[in-house]
């Protein structure tokens, strides 16, 4: 027997957002980790693999990112107008969505310098993957963390 | 006990957004006139987003049930949680209907036979994800209660 939170209803768009946008964020980081580290394995290189995952991370995680941050913004200022109410979860999701972003904007990067690599079959680009691929398992495993920040709220 | 429930609940539905999202983007990189991957590379992705997919569809009924039997602020017969139950087993349906399409479109023998089973995969998967964002949408809206 327990009771739920409540929050006030003005949140409850702008929350819509931020959790739409980390889910889309977390599967394209998924599906991106996933190819890029199966083409890792596998002795050919898998290009039309390593060109996919380097496509989620442009077309997919960068979106998601973005519609993430616009919605927690949008939340925290709902929910707390422009106070600093130094919550321990809240700081968790900012580090995490930070430090996140410049990962991204890194994987990013990489990204578009490996795709012109494979477009051009230059060298390096499953060198380039494989960082890419690593970074993607990371931001998972942040992200993990920020969930359980984010629900269970510690002080 | 709540912590805990809430967060198994919503990492669950990490695992099935998060999975839908990721179909979506090997639906769209199979498509029959430009594929960007190949049926073998197909089934490297395929399996473990499927795992995860299936582990969030049971995830999100088990716990979200569990969460509603052991709060007081709702009840499983509440309309937006009757609702939400009504539209998962629709998600869970069609996005099955849907995988068995895509599957069939990888087996099957004439190009226009591949393009209207993939078609008929994104329309079962639209369906699918339609079901499930409106249960995102009642999850955190929860009209009524």
């Amino acid at each position: 027997m327990s009771f739920a939170a409540i929050r006030p209803d003005d949140v409850n768009f702008p929350l819509l957002l931020h959790v739409l946008g980390a889910m889309v964020l977390v599967g394209m980081l998924f599906v991106a980790a996933l190819a890029l580290l199966v083409a890792w394995r596998r002795a050919d290189g898998s290009t039309g693999l390593t060109r996919f995952g380097f496509w989620s991370i442009l077309a997919g995680v960068l979106p998601g990112y973005v519609l993430m941050r616009i919605g927690a913004e949008w939340t925290a200022s709902e929910e707390f107008g422009g106070s600093d109410p130094r919550l321990a979860w809240l700081d968790i999701g900012y580090i995490t969505a930070d430090v996140g972003a410049l990962i991204i904007i890194l994987s990013i990067v990489l990204s578009i310098v490996g795709l012109r690599r494979t477009r051009a079959d230059a060298p390096g680009g499953s060198t380039l993957a494989r960082i890419v691929g690593v970074a993607a398992v990371l931001l998972l495993a942040a992200y993990l963390v920020a969930v359980w920040a984010m629900t269970s709220k510690p002080s | 006990m709540y912590d805990f429930l809430l967060l198994v609940h919503v990492l669950s539905a990490f695992a099935l957004v998060g999975g839908t999202v990721a179909f979506w983007a090997i639906a769209l990189a199979t498509r029959p006139r430009r594929p960007l991957l190949s049926a073998a590379t197909v089934a490297a992705l395929v399996g473990p987003t499927t795992v995860v997919t299936v582990a969030g569809t049971l995830g999100t009924l088990v716990f979200g049930v569990w969460l509603a039997i052991y709060l007081d602020a709702y009840q499983l017969w509440d309309a937006w949680i009757v609702a939400s139950l009504v539209l998962w087993l629709v998600g869970t349906v069609t996005g099955a209907r849907g995988g068995k399409e895509y599957n069939a479109a990888g087996t099957a023998g004439t190009p226009e036979e591949v393009a209207r089973l993939w078609r008929r995969g994104n329309a079962l998967a639209a369906v699918s994800t339609v079901a499930v964002l409106t249960v995102l949408v009642l999850m955190i809206f929860k009209p009524g209660a």
